[in-house]
């Protein structure tokens, strides 16, 4: 066949190959839908409708609950495609489609999950939610299970295993569809495993690629001369040229977080985390390519450039929250923009395309490990006293800020393109931290570090006793333009519509909406247990709804507030209403509000 | 009845002797810990404790490792139990126990601790901070260590 013939077959065939992602493209673009974790690829958890809005939500009521059946943490949130919604739970991460006519069950899938699963999540039994496309409904287990569901029947159409619970390895990240392939990543950086993402086949469920965060070139699927950090090429055995000896082999990396994507480009953004032991004495370098931001091709996985932000972190600043992807002006000029609001409380802005570092700055004024990111270099300019190995082993670092869950962990963002503002939950907790020698054994914790965390204000000695804050953040300045101040860590996953309204939920239970230009409170109802899932919204037979799932849990349900029963040092009269056990327990019900 | 005194006498001493536990521990009237209390030297306002060696390990070892679950303090959190009040109904045969087997509860399933190394070297250091928790003797936050006895 010449040339001509050839370019024509060619241009039929790559819309079959592209057929997920154009349709995913659509349902997004579709507002009525929440058909991806994100609201759409480029996670920015902002939808068109405005139905609901600043004159009215005053009026929001619950229109409808469903209980989950399960107790525990209840990250993520609903998927609404056409009029069915699917929802998610924690372990053993049941699946339910509710017809919303009726609100009935149009099919429920029950997976059988060993409970040896269960201690081997560090930081609660999690799932952050489910994946459409090609037809199927996706769920990853806690035990590493990647099933695909007929979306029309709830009937099991393939399943793939990403790895071992024996060896700690476990799963609570959602799903990305992209093209005809599902992404995943893993989890167990507690527990010594060694990070990476994995790419099925969306029909059959066969492994395309697999990418390590960590290791030898081959594993980490760069190219020496053309993956670049920062517009260098990273050269050969970057990876293993930054870890002592066999080090590596437990380096972590792994791969919990939030996947976005940019179709134009044809790039996946996704963070990796820490890179195992908490104990930065044994494994002196830098540790790459853990706490690093990753662009990868979605067909071969390639890396195009990457961008380590905590290098020998010495904190647990895992680098996996979600990258928000937004054309933004930054310094007088246009850039398809990629931002990161980190654990390490700086919050990132680069060039997506090239990966060029164009803001850092910190997003709560406490941060204190570091004074600076330097922009030339990329790297954060550590302060001798907070750095927890030079203080060494056996000796307690005191007073960091951030604490190890960091200025934000999972609870993802939202961008609203008529403020220009990132809408931004955040933790206000800072800690000691003392590392210490532990042995490693499969499937056993791998940590070795001492932890107490404790409210900012007693680090920064200025009073408060807040433990977190909701911001809106300008990304191409780098500032902060209003704060909302909470009793608590605000744990949820925020959304931003064009009513100019902003929703998220707090740890007591509350949903709440406030103003997107100034913050100011406009309503708040107590769902029935503290959130940690994500505000969706979608409509129905042309009704806006708003839905969350209340559940406390997650690592900030660990409770840490109620350390804080008694007065402890600096803080005064502290009083038991401190107690996160004090206003709320328990729960597993997804809430659904409308203005009626 | 003078041989029931001696018995019990006999049955104390060496419930005492129990309590002493390992190398690592002291006791001060028959408890697996020695806290002291006191002013804080350096925060207005604040309590500073010293504990014994066992007791400290103890404490250390909470926060390295059950604190992710069973909370800052042994205070609890959504998924385990508060072991400050849980430590009071179950006595130090049935704790160890659970450290061999693990536990599977209401909402949590704790593995058996037996198989880490890093914990399991420590089951009576551990049942000496919980005790002072739970007995009251030792509130939340970090303590410090008393000097080593001659």
């Amino acid at each position: 066949m010449n040339t001509k013939s050839f370019a024509i077959v060619l241009a039929l065939l790559v819309p079959c190959v592209a057929g997920a992602n154009e349709e995913i493209e659509r349902l997004t673009a579709d507002s009525n839908n929440w058909a991806i974790w994100g609201g759409n690829y480029a996670g920015t958890r902002y939808s068109e409708l405005a139905q609901i809005n600043q004159s009215n939500v005053a009026r929001l009521q619950v229109a409808w609950t469903f209980s989950t059946g399960v107790l525990r943490g209840h990250e993520g949130g609903p998927l609404v495609v056409g009029g069915t919604l699917y929802i998610h739970t924690p372990f053993p991460n049941k699946v339910f489609s509710i017809n919303l006519a009726d609100q009935t069950i149009n099919w429920s899938y029950a997976p059988t999950q060993n409970v040896d699963t269960i201690p081997v999540m560090c930081c609660d039994t999690v799932n952050r939610g489910l994946a459409y496309g090609d037809g199927k409904i996706f769920l990853q287990q806690a035990d590493t299970t990647l099933v695909a569901l007929n979306a029309q029947t709830g009937a099991v159409v393939w399943t793939a295993k990403n790895g071992n619970a024996a060896k700690g390895e476990t799963n609570t990240n959602a799903p990305l569809i992209v093209k005809d392939k599902v992404i995943t990543g893993i989890s167990g950086g507690e527990f010594g495993v060694r990070g990476f993402v994995i790419a099925y086949d969306i029909k059959t469920g066969k492994q395309v690629w697999k990418a390590y965060s960590v290791g030898p070139d081959a594993d980490l699927l760069v190219d020496p001369k053309k993956t670049t950090q920062l517009g260098k090429p990273i050269g050969a055995s970057s990876s293993l040229s930054t870890w002592k000896g066999e080090q590596w082999k437990l380096g972590g990396g792994t791969t919990w977080g939030w996947f976005t994507y940019d179709p134009k480009l044809n790039l996946i953004y996704y963070g990796s985390g820490n890179p195992g032991t908490w104990n930065p004495v044994v494994r002196p370098g830098d540790n790459r390519w853990s706490m690093t931001l990753f662009a990868r091709d979605a067909d071969t996985g390639m890396a195009k450039w990457v961008y380590q932000m905590t290098p020998h972190d010495e904190w647990d600043y895992d680098g996996v929250n979600e990258n928000v992807l937004v054309d933004l002006q930054v310094g007088g000029r246009m850039h398809k923009a990629l931002v990161h609001f980190d654990r390490n409380g700086f919050g990132y802005t680069l060039d997506r395309e090239n990966g060029a570092l164009l803001v850092a700055e910190k997003f709560d004024p406490a941060v204190n490990w570091a004074t600076k990111v330097d922009l030339k270099t990329g790297r954060p300019q550590v302060v001798d006293r907070f750095s927890t190995g030079k203080n060494g082993q056996d000796v307690n670092t005191r007073n960091i800020c951030p604490a190890a869950l960091g200025s934000k962990d999972q609870q993802p963002a939202a961008y609203s393109p008529r403020t220009n503002l990132f809408y931004v939950p955040t933790n206000h907790v800072c800690m000691d931290y003392e590392p210490y020698q532990v042995e490693y054994v499969a499937g056993q914790p791998y940590v070795g570090a001492v932890l107490t965390m404790f409210p900012a204000g007693k680090a920064t000695g200025d009073g408060t006793t807040n433990l977190g804050n909701f911001i809106a953040w300008d990304a191409a300045a780098g500032k902060i333009a209003w704060s909302n101040s909470e009793p608590f860590s605000v744990w949820s996953g925020a959304l931003a519509t064009a009513g100019d309204v902003v929703f998220y939920g707090t740890l007591e239970g509350y949903l709440k909406a406030v103003d997107a230009k100034t913050g100011k409170e406009l309503y708040k109802f107590k769902t029935p247990s503290g959130i940690i899932g994500n505000i969706n919204t979608w409509t129905y037979q042309g009704k806006q709804y708003i839905g969350v799932l209340s559940g406390i849990g997650g690592w900030a349900g660990i409770g840490m507030a109620a350390g804080l029963e008694e007065s402890t040092a600096g803080l005064g009269a502290v009083g038991a209403y401190r107690s996160l056990s004090k206003h709320t327990q328990l729960g597993g019900v997804l809430t659904v509000f409308a203005v009626p | 009845m003078h041989v029931s005194r001696a018995f019990a006498l006999c049955v104390a001493a060496a419930a005492l002797l129990a309590t002493r536990g390992g190398l690592a521990q002291e006791s001060q009237g028959g408890k697996p810990y020695t806290v002291e209390c006191g002013a804080n030297p350096e925060e207005a306002g604040a309590t500073l404790c010293r504990v014994d060696r066992g007791t400290y390990v103890g404490w250390r070892t909470f926060h390295a490792i059950c604190h992710t679950c069973h909370g800052q303090d042994a205070l609890g959190s959504s998924f385990a139990p508060n072991l400050v009040d849980r430590v009071r109904q179950i006595d130090k045969p049935t704790f160890l126990k659970v450290m061999h087997e693990g536990f599977t509860g209401q909402m949590g399933v704790m593995p058996p601790w037996i198989q880490d190394p890093n914990v399991n070297k420590y089951f009576e250091e551990l049942w000496s901070y919980l005790q002072a928790r739970s007995d009251g003797v030792l509130p939340p936050g970090r303590p410090e260590r008393l000097p080593a006895q001659p």
